[in-house]
């Protein structure tokens, strides 16, 4: 990314992996017009995405330097989001570490998992496999 | 299937073993207790008797004496060595067989398939996975009725055992569709992890239950079309859900940092 595009960026959201999680939040916030940037470690996925027009920095969003380089001190909120839990617990506990205001969402795949994440600093911990479970019961018209 | 097969002809065998020789053991005691009563005139009963009368009107020590001189005593000790210990090892032997052979008969998997095959109204949950595992807690905190169909036997004994109604099967064919009462099921939701055999339960199910609601977990858009394609009501990416919901986490939290 440009010296000139990090300077632009500022209170926006960093999205950290951008499958199929990412890809929902980005859609979101686009569609919304909110800034953001997305980490991506694929070099290849990476390319696509720069190709569709978004800001992506390549790397690893478990470093702090790559998150710095997405301007996590003045980011409004990061999205650890990729499928590896190890992934994203070291994510929020450095980004957590590099902003102590920024609101952190993050994903897990079972409920010990939701609270370590939440007591490493997340703000927002969703499980899919629940969000998914919550939705079928809502559509048997289950309480 | 052929687990499935193996398990039942081996709790054939042991119920047949069983009925066999509980049987056996009850003809066998009752021939020595009709044998005794022809060899010994006075049987049991009549032995003790004779020996309780003669203790009442002599005593007990001299009594003991002349009892080793006396017929009755014979008798007895006779029935009791031959007929008495030789049926407390029968017995012995009929009650261990019955433990071991009792062992082998799945009390709660046969009792799963009983429960299933009452259940009206239901949601069938077609696979354990970490998403089955999840809908089936909270399912089961509802209240609301279901049945899981899972291939892994181990994975269903474990079902059993945390007090679920499970049934190892392929949810792909009919017969563990119908001991699972799809016929009369409100829903059935599938996780199989493969879009084939998602599509073959689906239509298998469809054929059923038409009226049931098929709800299946699917990876991602391209295996959404096929499955909605084979007759699904509705698809579910679980993790577009949750992209959605932390989506609107983020817009809902205003401008500040």
């Amino acid at each position: 990314m440009a010296v000139s595009e990090k300077r632009e960026l500022f209170n926006h959201v960093i999205v950290c992996g951008c499958g199929i999680v990412g890809q929902r939040i980005v859609d979101i916030l686009k569609e919304n017009s909110v800034d953001f940037v997305i980490i991506e470690i694929d070099p290849e996925k990476a390319k696509e995405l720069k190709e569709r027009g978004y800001k992506v920095i390549v790397g690893d969003a478990t470093l702090s330097s790559v998150l710095k380089s997405a301007s996590i001190e003045t980011a409004k909120a990061i999205a650890a989001v990729v499928d590896n839990d190890a992934k994203n617990l070291f994510t929020v506990l450095t980004a957590r570490d590099l902003n102590k205001s920024v609101f952190i969402a993050t994903r897990a795949n079972d409920d010990f998992l939701r609270e370590k994440l939440s007591e490493a600093g997340a703000d927002y911990v969703i499980m899919p496999q629940k969000s998914a479970s919550k939705e079928i019961l809502k559509e048997l018209g289950i309480k | 299937m052929e687990s499935r097969l193996q398990r039942a002809e081996e709790e054939s065998i042991a119920l047949r073993t069983i009925v066999t020789i509980a049987i056996a053991a009850t003809v066998l005691i009752a021939v020595s207790i009709l044998v005794m009563s022809i060899i010994f005139e006075n049987g049991y009963v009549g032995t003790y008797y004779s020996l309780a009368v003669l203790f009442d009107a002599v005593g007990y020590y001299p009594t003991v004496s002349v009892a080793f001189l006396s017929q009755d005593f014979y008798q007895f000790f006779t029935i009791l060595v031959v007929d008495g210990i030789s049926r407390i090892i029968l017995i012995g032997f009929v009650v261990a067989t019955v433990i071991e052979f009792a062992g082998r008969v799945n009390f709660k998997y046969r009792l799963s398939i009983i429960t299933a095959r009452k259940l009206k109204g239901h949601v069938v949950v077609c696979g354990y996975s970490k998403f089955g595992e999840r809908l089936a807690r909270d399912l089961s905190r509802t209240g609301m009725e279901f049945v899981i169909i899972e291939r892994e036997r181990d994975k269903v004994d474990m079902l059993h055992d945390i007090g679920y109604t499970a049934i190892d099967g392929d949810f792909t064919r009919e017969v563990f569709l119908n001991e699972a009462s799809v016929k009369g099921a409100k829903a059935v939701v599938i996780d199989s992890g493969s879009d084939f055999e998602d599509a073959v339960a689906v239509i298998t199910i469809k054929r059923l239950n038409k009226d049931a609601k098929v709800i299946v977990r699917v990876n991602n858009v391209a295996s959404l079309i096929n499955i909605m394609r084979a007759g699904a009501d509705q698809c579910i990416i679980p993790e577009i859900l949750a992209g959605e919901e932390i989506g609107t986490q983020i817009l809902g939290m205003g401008s500040t940092a």
